[in-house]
């Protein structure tokens, strides 16, 4: 089983066992999955304090209109859903003119000892386009199929693993200290 | 699926489950170990995308959905609360419409009656006395007693029933009388009209009604006909 199937399972399963009350669903869900929605908003985002109001918002949509989510299983989906319209509105509402880049303290967080190669793969994936990063993170950290963010993300399959091929070239290239044009995609393979 | 083929598909979705990708891994030890290169790295990447949550996400998270939901039921229980109020008031308003402006079935008869012999209009003759016992006798009752000069004794029909107008000298003016026999009410009130002053009283055999003139003492008028005619059920 791969890396991305086992993280699918490990988040679904708390809250699928968890039976109960509209209070008692959402409870479940929060505690489950709040974690990981922060991560994505935050590398959706790549502002903290944007992220976590980003998360916020999600879940009260999701209070709102719990009855809605059938099978707890897609949950994690289905808040990934909601998330990224809230993002989208924000985006359109906003129209951020200059896209900051990451300040330091934001890639190591609250921790005092971030390793250095941490701390640069954290960098080169918040450099990577958003066109690039979303479809990484939705693999890596959401545990998705390529099929599955197609769906997601309105694009077809064969876009999907064009994306994710060229995101991971990038981050190599960045990793590795090369221009990545000047990578060549025969040179990957 | 050869080398070039698994390595794209390899970079794409790493944990590609296909019977063809996995047997090309398994049949080619470049392209194994290509792969783990690759998953080694996507565990690397994950480690690394795990950035720290704030504390107390998810309480914060839960305290902010209650607050919404309270307010919520509060906005749901002060709609309940209007709706209420405003049937409330509209039964209020309906109700008192009705008080106003509802004009019992028998009171309508009475005001139709009064409005087609006015005792105005009557003259101030008086009857024979055995004219006056025809028609209480008509009506279901006996003249026992003195009730005064009667100007007027008819007998008229609402719907099936017989019932009896006499129109008597009043100490302020004529007064209509009018005895319906099988009209029962529930007990004594005043008539439900603004021109005209009377009441409506039960009978033992049905109801009567006083109508005359404002300041008539009309429950006098009242005794006096209660003491001279007995009703038969």
């Amino acid at each position: 089983m791969g890396i991305h199937q086992k993280c699918k399972q490990n988040t679904a399963f708390p809250v699928s066992n968890r039976v109960g009350s509209k209070q008692t669903r959402f409870e479940a869900l929060v505690y489950a999955l709040s974690a990981d929605l922060y991560r994505y908003a935050f590398w959706l985002c790549r502002d903290r304090g944007r992220a976590e109001e980003l998360v916020q918002e999600t879940f009260l949509r999701a209070w709102r209109s719990l009855h809605a989510l059938r099978d707890e299983k897609a949950a994690k989906g289905w808040l990934i859903t909601i998330l990224r319209r809230e993002h989208a509105r924000w985006y359109e509402r906003y129209r951020p003119e200059i896209e900051h880049g990451l300040e330091p303290d934001d890639l190591a967080g609250r921790s005092d000892s971030v390793p250095a190669e941490t701390l640069a793969m954290r960098r080169a994936v918040a450099d990577l386009g958003a066109e690039y990063r979303e479809p990484l993170l939705l693999q890596v950290l959401g545990g998705y199929s390529c099929e599955e963010i197609a769906n997601f993300l309105g694009l077809s399959k064969g876009a999907v693993m064009t994306r994710l091929f060229r995101a991971r070239q990038r981050l190599r290239a960045t990793l590795e200290g090369q221009d990545d044009t000047t990578v060549s995609h025969q040179s990957q393979l | 699926m050869n080398c070039l083929e698994f390595r794209r598909m390899c970079m794409a979705e790493p944990g590609y489950q296909d019977s063809d990708y996995l047997r090309h891994q398994q049949e080619c030890p470049r392209c194994a170990e290509y792969a783990a290169n690759v998953i080694r790295g996507d565990k690397q990447l994950a480690k690394a995308l795990r950035v720290d949550v704030p504390d107390n996400l998810a309480s914060r998270i839960i305290l902010r959905q209650s607050i919404f939901s309270g307010r919520a039921e509060r906005r749901k229980a002060r709609r309940m609360y209007a709706l209420a109020a405003g049937v409330l008031l509209a039964i209020g308003l309906a109700g008192g419409w009705f008080i106003v402006n509802h004009v019992p079935e028998v009171d309508r008869a009475v005001i139709a009656r009064i409005n087609a012999v006015p005792a105005s209009r009557v003259a101030k003759g008086q009857i024979s006395n055995a004219e006056l016992i025809r028609v209480i006798r008509t009506v279901g009752g006996e003249l026992n007693g003195e009730i005064g000069r009667v100007h007027y004794a008819s007998i008229y029909y609402v719907r099936e029933h017989q019932c009896g107008q006499l129109i008597v000298q009043g100490a302020v003016g004529p007064v209509t009388i009018l005895l319906m026999p099988g009209v029962y009410i529930g007990g004594a009130r005043d008539l439900h009209s603004r021109e005209l002053n009377g009441i409506v009283v039960p009978t033992t055999n049905g109801s009567m009604a006083i109508v005359g003139e404002p300041g008539e003492p009309l429950h006098d008028i009242e005794q006096n006909m209660r003491a001279a005619v007995t009703w038969r059920l």
